[in-house]
């Protein structure tokens, strides 16, 4: 009798800490889906977003994908679709990244560009200047 | 080949075809996947991003496999992730690409910003350089324009002397009345002088200078013209100022009629003589004359007898050359130089009044003393044609200078006067005619 309660309970135990875990697992993944999405808002309003929205729409498709298999409590699924969310996050910041990359790289090729041109241009004037200076002495040398 | 092994040969290709025809295509994510993994960038990946890279194949080896266990879902599931992360890797990498770009481009910025400071202080030495060279032309442009302007004003102080001198030498010879005596070269003189003026105005010295000396040169040449004229003349306004103080000095003489002709100064002495005769009565009536005669010395004198019209005319003329010796001997006593004075007789062919009568005959019987002037060289015809004024322009009606001829007015003689000219008693019985002839005074 005393062996058998212990089953029942052991087996209850069990039921409980399978259910806490599943709990456990669904809670997270909806966290992950949360932060997700609140992250796809917080992206959307960075520097260069405006240049990638499709990969911005599949981002959003796809945690819209992964909340409905959470509300159909597919996990298998749901794991599927926020892993590619995940991947689809690092794409997105890295598409980011090069966005800035290349303002930055262009700011500086502009800079560059146009530091060459000043620098040119004065070495033409001071060029043409010397030209005038040697005119000068020439002359004053004459004149002396 | 029998029958029954043509059958099998059959039936094997037919399974080996329906085996094949069992298989699924590759979904096109995969083949699109695995052409971008052919693709050369592939090198530069797995040396920056090995785990991205690692990811992704891992991921398409799953695809491969659930395409080859044919399920779909998985194969798209896994080949979006091996494409997404084969994405991620090239964004990153272009993202360090870019980043190096911008490095690159950042260091040649510096570089362009370096040079052009560099370029922009060898500008400013320049600049100075410049600025120093303008204002040591100015200064030397401004030691031109001083030099230029001492030279101007060295020139236009000599060119000022020059036409100082030749104004001085026009004054010169307008005060030798040259504008009578040489107008064409005063002319000359003051148009080369205007045209000095107008030079020198003009800022032209040299031509100024030049304009000057011609000015000078023809202002000499006037005054040299005028000159022996105008010393004439002022010798001649001399003698006239002379003459008439010896006018006034007699004009108080009763027995005297002084006035002044072209010759000089007549004192005509009247009622000395009586008719016929040559003796001198009364000698104090000569006695102002020879006052006058002493206290001018320089003045040579002619004393001209005259007779009235009665007689014979050579007689009349005998009696007045004697009357004319009365007096030259009178004046000779009283002190007058004897050698200075020439008598004449003029006989009856100059009375001074009507010979009809007593009184106009006694007023010609009279003995003109003449104080001559001295006498003026006429002034020498001028280059341009003009003529002088003479000396006896002015009265074409006065008597001719008394010419020195010997015989007609023989000269007194010092020694002889005192003797010969000593008065002598006339023959009382002669007949009552001016013609009693006289004889001359030898010279």
């Amino acid at each position: 009798m005393m062996r058998r309660g212990l089953r029942v309970l052991g087996v209850a135990l069990l039921a409980v800490c399978a259910g806490a875990a599943m709990s456990g697992i669904a809670w997270a993944d909806q966290t992950r889906i949360t932060w997700f999405t609140t992250e796809a808002r917080r992206l959307a309003q960075v520097e260069g977003a405006a240049g990638i929205p499709a990969a911005f729409g599949t981002f959003r498709a796809w945690i819209a994908e992964a909340q409905a298999y959470q509300v159909a409590k597919d996990e298998r699924r749901v794991a599927a679709a926020l892993a590619r969310v995940e991947a689809q996050h690092q794409l997105i910041v890295a598409l980011l990244d090069k966005v800035v990359a290349a303002r930055i790289a262009n700011e500086a090729k502009a800079e560059s560009e146009e530091n060459r041109a000043a620098a040119t241009q004065a070495h033409v004037k001071t060029a043409r200047r010397e030209d005038e200076r040697r005119r000068l002495a020439l002359s004053v040398d004459e004149d002396q | 080949m029998t029958r029954p092994g043509a059958l099998h040969l059959i039936a094997a290709l037919c399974a080996v075809v329906a085996l094949g025809c069992t298989r699924t295509a590759k979904p096109v994510e995969l083949v699109a996947y695995e052409h971008r993994a052919r693709a050369q960038y592939k090198s530069t990946l797995e040396v920056r991003q090995p785990d991205l890279l690692k990811q992704s194949r891992a991921a398409h080896q799953q695809a491969v496999a659930a395409w080859r266990r044919k399920d779909v879902d998985a194969v798209i599931h896994y080949t979006r992730l091996a494409d997404i992360h084969w994405r991620t890797a090239e964004a990153l990498s272009h993202t360090k690409d870019l980043k190096d770009a911008s490095v690159a481009w950042r260091r040649q910025a510096a570089q362009h910003a370096q040079s052009r400071a560099l370029a922009e202080e060898r500008l400013a030495a320049v600049e100075r350089d410049i600025r120093r060279l303008e204002r040591l032309s100015t200064l030397r442009n401004e030691l031109v324009k001083v030099k230029r302007t001492a030279r101007q004003e060295k020139q236009a102080a000599a060119a000022r002397q020059r036409i100082d001198a030749a104004m001085k030498q026009l004054r010169t010879a307008e005060s030798l009345d040259a504008e009578r005596h040489a107008a064409g070269a005063l002319n000359k003189a003051r148009q080369s002088l205007q045209n000095a003026f107008d030079a020198f105005n003009a800022g032209r010295y040299a031509d100024a200078g030049t304009a000057a000396d011609l000015a000078r040169s023809d202002a000499a040449d006037a005054a040299e013209e005028a000159r022996p004229v105008h010393d004439a003349e002022a010798e001649q306004r001399a003698v006239d100022a002379e003459l008439r103080k010896m006018l006034e000095e007699i004009a108080s003489a009763p027995w005297a009629d002084a006035r002044i002709e072209q010759r000089g100064l007549v004192v005509s002495l009247r009622e000395l003589f009586a008719p016929n005769k040559a003796r001198l009565g009364r000698t104090t009536r000569v006695e102002p004359v020879a006052a006058l005669a002493k206290g001018h010395p320089k003045f040579p004198m002619v004393i001209e007898g005259h007779t009235d019209n009665r007689g014979v005319s050579d007689v009349n003329a005998r009696l007045s050359t004697a009357r004319a010796e009365a007096i030259a001997g009178v004046l000779a006593e009283m002190g007058v130089a004897a050698d200075r004075m020439q008598v004449a007789g003029r006989g009856d062919a100059e009375p001074v009044a009507d010979n009809s009568h007593v009184r106009g005959r006694g007023l010609n019987r009279r003995v003109d003393v003449v104080f001559l002037r001295a006498e003026v060289e006429p002034p020498r015809a001028r280059p341009d044609g003009g003529v002088a004024p003479s000396q006896g322009a002015s009265d074409s009606r006065a008597v001719p200078p008394v010419k020195r001829d010997a015989k007609a007015i023989p000269k007194v003689k010092a020694g002889r006067v005192s003797q010969g000219m000593a008065p002598r008693e006339v023959d009382p019985a002669a007949p009552t005619t001016e013609a009693e002839p006289v004889a001359p005074v030898e010279p």
